[in-house]
């Protein structure tokens, strides 16, 4: 259930480039609805928009999420990555490398892209948490070695990292965000830490 | 977090959705072997973060700086110590306030209370964003029509010379120009270095380097107070570099050229000038010494509050201890403060040379940076003809000399913008309108020009203005090496190993040429890569050499004086006739300072850059800042008493430019006709999250200059100084 929410959130915390990336936004969303009936009314409204005028929401998302998310006239209100929140307010720092020991902990290595986010971007972190949610039966063996299950490395990843900088994230952009779509990306990475809480005292 | 058991975790998890394949994934690969951990790795740069170029040592684990310090191999630099400034690198290289992609306006009303609303570009759309609006102009309007604020630095001049405009403003109006002027007129040279160590008697007129953390010049000024020379400083405070003096001066201010030609006066009067040097060297003695009679120090007295019985024990003790050297540089007395200021620079000069230390060993020496291919020689370019194009600035060619190595221009750019139809489209390459005295009005010339990007790592105030950003890499992400010009004893070189770069920037190098493409002037396109490897080729060094040798070459060449110097004449010209066909004073003369207290504005104001800053360069460091996080109004007892304040009450510093709030900080160490204040605070544009709303910039009650005083100050004014502190304020308790 949590991985297409994960790919959902993940493709949402990334940047808009193009036409086509908020398609995906859109057509990513359906399992989000059942998941997080909240989201629906969003959602909505922001296909409503991409319908009737496309350009003009492409750009606005784009003006938004560089103002939340990157650069901003009057300073960044929610830096998307870690550091930010674990290392006091730095770039690519101690978390970042924590970051990447996870991802060798399953055989990966942080590849660099384009908008070059760093290896504690949420971006980075939700596909983390989604490979571990869909690669969990073929765990990558035959790479590094693997000595964690898919299941301690998600918790101990979410425990130990994830779920200490992503609340407060949540919320920043929950209070700074005015279109549709990060208001309920933010309501998703609420809604992620508490449901994750709720198995909390459930022993197998 | 409680455990979940594997099934539940799988039913959670996946909701039966099929396994992707590895390589779907956005941000990851597979890693194919496992790596080893990351050991310790050490690299040299140089800092950038003054002239000075210290040489560093930084260490990198993961991708992150882990370790910084001092390079020992760069004897004749830091000597292995870092100022607090180059420590702050790594903080730097972390900030998350730098620019990390290029940005394009999408509100295009301009000004303080407008936002940008940026959104993220690709650099491909950046570069035709940019050269689209550059050619427009290019064809329209012709090159004049694009104007460059950049320093005179290799590809900031390829840009220029390749576009074809003589457009290129440069702060060194705000900053060393008058010295320049006056040391290439003078002397054929510029001055740049210092030999402090061996120096017996030093006098410096509002010199304070030392005091500014500048680790060349602190190095050296230490050694000639452990070496026994004597130091007088005048300056109107007491600055850190006046607290290590034998004597301080607190001249009145504006008025330290009265001082230095009652000096003159009373070295040639008395015949303690160095007879040997001057008939060797100088030219122009005979017609000096009559036209200096007049400066008395009876005369000098009454104009510069110093008794004249202390200004002839000075010009004795200077005439006749051996070697004596004057203490200058940049934003002193003789910088860009006063409109007498290059008659300063001018008197310095004479007054080095009369006593024999101009380029010699104890005084002033001239750059000795290595002879280096320029881009136009590595490249075998042809740019296109700038000779005889009037600048927009200086259409009467009024200050060829300052003009000559294009720099200069911010102190009349905004006057000439705004009275001027030529300007369309203008590149800031990492200056800002803090940078300008009264931002406002520059303010309102950069909203007259259709089109402007910014190149730079913050965004900045100017940023505010501009059309696209581009975020350039930070220093220490080049590389390449740095040609060591303060300490100018012999040629040094310094190593650069860049770090990774952290964000989506580009080096300057790739920018410029990334415009010359967009513009279509492929002509003038190269792979800026190839440069520093043919330059170091040049000189027979490469960068493993460099590294072997510790990451420093100095040549080791003995230090040669000038023979020879590069004037008309071939000698130092106490009568300059490069000046004189300028239409400029061919000696330095007296000159009223263009602005006296007067009972509605009744204090001198002067400035001052903290010892942590480096203009606004480290303003956003969050330890930095606490040192001290905001400027204040430095008065003396007595005006506290006169205004009813006490430590840490707020005042207004006004003048007819505008007014700023700043605290009361109370001193003996200041006369009190005089506020000081420092710079580089009161920065607006809230891009730097940790510097954003500290202080106030003291630009902001400071003057810029119009042309029409430029043509009225032409015979003073050859280096296009801008007087920055030719204002006078009035404090009242806020
Ligand atoms: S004096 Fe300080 S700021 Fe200047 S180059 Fe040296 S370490 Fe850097």
């Amino acid at each position: 259930m949590l991985a297409p929410v994960l790919a959902w959130a993940k493709t949402a915390a990334r940047y808009p480039r193009s036409a086509d990336h908020m398609e995906a936004v859109l057509e990513l969303s359906e399992p989000l609805v059942h998941w997080l009936a909240a989201a629906q009314p969003l959602l909505e409204e922001f296909l409503g928009w991409w319908i009737e005028s496309p350009h003009a929401a492409l750009e606005a998302h784009q003006v938004e999420y560089t103002r939340l998310f990157v650069a901003r006239w009057g300073g960044i209100p929610v830096p998307l990555y870690a550091s930010w929140y674990l290392d006091r307010e730095t770039f690519r720092g101690a978390a970042a490398e924590v970051t990447a020991g996870f991802y060798e902990k399953w055989g990966l290595a942080w590849r660099e892209t384009d908008l070059k986010a760093p290896p504690d971007h949420l971006a980075v972190e939700l596909e983390f948490l989604e490979i571990l949610c869909r690669d969990v039966l073929t765990a990558p063996r035959e790479a590094a070695e693997v000595t964690l299950s898919a299941l301690a490395l998600w918790q101990e990843f979410r425990s130990s990292h994830f779920d200490r900088w992503v609340p407060c994230c949540a919320v920043a952009m929950g209070r700074h965000a005015t279109l549709p779509v990060y208001k309920v990306l933010a309501l998703t990475l609420t809604h992620l830490c508490e449901e994750d809480q709720a198995h909390e005292g459930h022993h197998p | 977090m409680a455990p979940l058991s594997r099934r539940e975790f799988l039913q959670w998890t996946t909701g039966g959705v099929a396994a992707a394949a590895l390589s779907d994934w956005v941000f990851f690969k597979k890693i194919l072997w496992a790596t080893p951990e990351e050991g310790e790795k050490l690299f040299y740069h140089s800092c950038h973060i003054c002239d000075c170029n210290c040489g560093m040592i930084y260490q990198m684990k993961n991708g992150r700086i882990v370790e910084m310090r001092g390079n020992p191999a760069d004897k004749l630099g830091a000597a292995g110590k870092l100022c607090v400034k180059g420590y702050s690198t790594p903080r730097l290289y972390h900030d998350p306030c730098r620019l990390s992609h290029p940005l394009q306006r999408t509100n295009p009303r301009k000004g303080r209370d407008q936002d940008p609303a940026w959104k993220i570009i690709t650099w491909d759309e950046a570069f035709n964003l940019v050269g689209e609006q550059f050619r427009r102009a290019y064809d329209q309007y012709g090159p004049e029509s694009i104007l460059l604020f950049a320093r005179a630095k290799p590809w900031d001049s390829h840009l220029q010379y390749a576009i074809g405009t003589p457009n290129q403003l440069c702060h060194v109006d705000t900053c060393y120009i008058n010295h320049e002027v006056a040391g290439k007129a003078v002397s054929g040279q510029r001055i740049w270095g210092w030999d402090f160590s061996h120096a017996k008697y030093i006098v410096g007129f509002g010199y304070d380097q030392p005091g500014k953390s500048k680790n060349i010049h602190q190095r050296e000024f230490m050694e000639a107070r452990r070496n026994g020379a004597k130091i007088v400083i005048f300056d109107p405070r007491l600055s850190e570099t006046a607290q290590k003096a034998d004597l301080w001066i607190p001249i009145r201010p504006g008025t330290d050229l009265a001082a230095l030609l009652a000096m003159i006066h009373v070295i040639i009067d008395q015949g303690l000038y160095d007879k040997g040097f001057v008939e060797k060297y100088t030219v122009g003695f005979d017609k000096l010494k009559p036209h200096v009679a007049k400066y008395t120090p009876q005369w000098a007295e009454k104009i510069c509050d110093v008794p004249a019985q202390t200004l002839v024990q000075i010009a004795r003790e200077f005439g006749s201890i051996r070697p004596a050297t004057l203490a200058y540089h940049k934003r002193d007395a003789g910088g860009p403060v006063f409109m007498n200021s290059f008659q300063t620079a001018h008197a310095m000069l004479v007054l080095q040379a009369l006593v024999g230390s101009l380029d010699r060993p104890g005084g002033l020496y001239f750059s000795r940076t290595p002879k280096l291919p320029s881009i136009k020689d590595v490249y075998q370019l042809s740019y296109p003809d700038l000779q005889g194009k009037a600048r927009f600035d200086d259409p009467e060619n009024l200050t060829p000399l300052a003009f000559k190595a294009q720099k200069a221009g911010f102190s009349t750019a905004a006057d000439a913008i705004l009275n001027d139809a030529k300007p369309h489209v203008a590149l800031f390459h990492s200056y800002n309108t803090t940078s300008f005295s009264n931002p406002q009005r520059f303010e309102q010339a950069l909203k007259k020009l259709d089109f402007i990007v910014n190149v730079d790592m913050y965004l900045t105030e100017l940023g505010m203005y501009a059309d696209v950003v581009l975020p350039e890499n930070l220093w220490i992400e080049s590389s390449g090496f740095t040609e060591r010009s303060y300490q100018a004893e012999r040629p040094q070189i310094l190593l650069d190993e860049g770090a990774p770069k952290l964000h989506d920037t580009k080096s300057y190098g790739e920018i410029v040429n990334g415009i010359l493409a967009a513009m279509k002037l492929y002509d003038f396109v190269v792979d800026p890569k190839k440069f520093t490897p043919a330059q170091l080729k040049a000189l027979g060094l490469d960068k493993d050499t460099l590294r072997q040798a510790g990451g420093v070459f100095d040549s080791g060449e003995p230090f040669k004086p000038t023979e020879q110097f590069k004037t008309p004449s071939g000698k130092i010209e106490l009568y300059s006739t490069v000046l004189e066909q300028a239409g400029h004073a061919p000696m330095p003369e007296w000159v009223e300072p263009a602005v006296k207290p007067t009972s509605e504005y009744p204090y001198y104001v002067v400035t001052h850059h903290l010892p942590w800053m480096r203009m606004l360069k480290n303003a956003n460091d969050p330890i930095l800042k606490d040192l001290q996080c905001e400027n204040k109004a430095h008065i003396h007892p007595s005006v506290a008493q006169k205004l009813g304040v006490k430590e840490k009450d707020f005042v207004w510093l006004e003048t007819p430019v505008g007014r700023i709030k700043l605290k009361v900080a109370v001193t003996e160490g200041i006369r009190p006709d005089t506020v000081m204040t420092e710079h580089g605070f009161g920065i607006w544009a809230k891009g730097r999250c940790q510097g954003f709303g500290w202080g106030q910039n003291e630009g902001e009650i400071l003057p810029d200059r119009t042309l029409a005083e430029m043509k009225r100050w032409k015979r003073h004014a050859a280096g296009r100084g801008v007087g920055i502190c030719d204002t006078t304020v009035r404090i009242t308790k806020a």
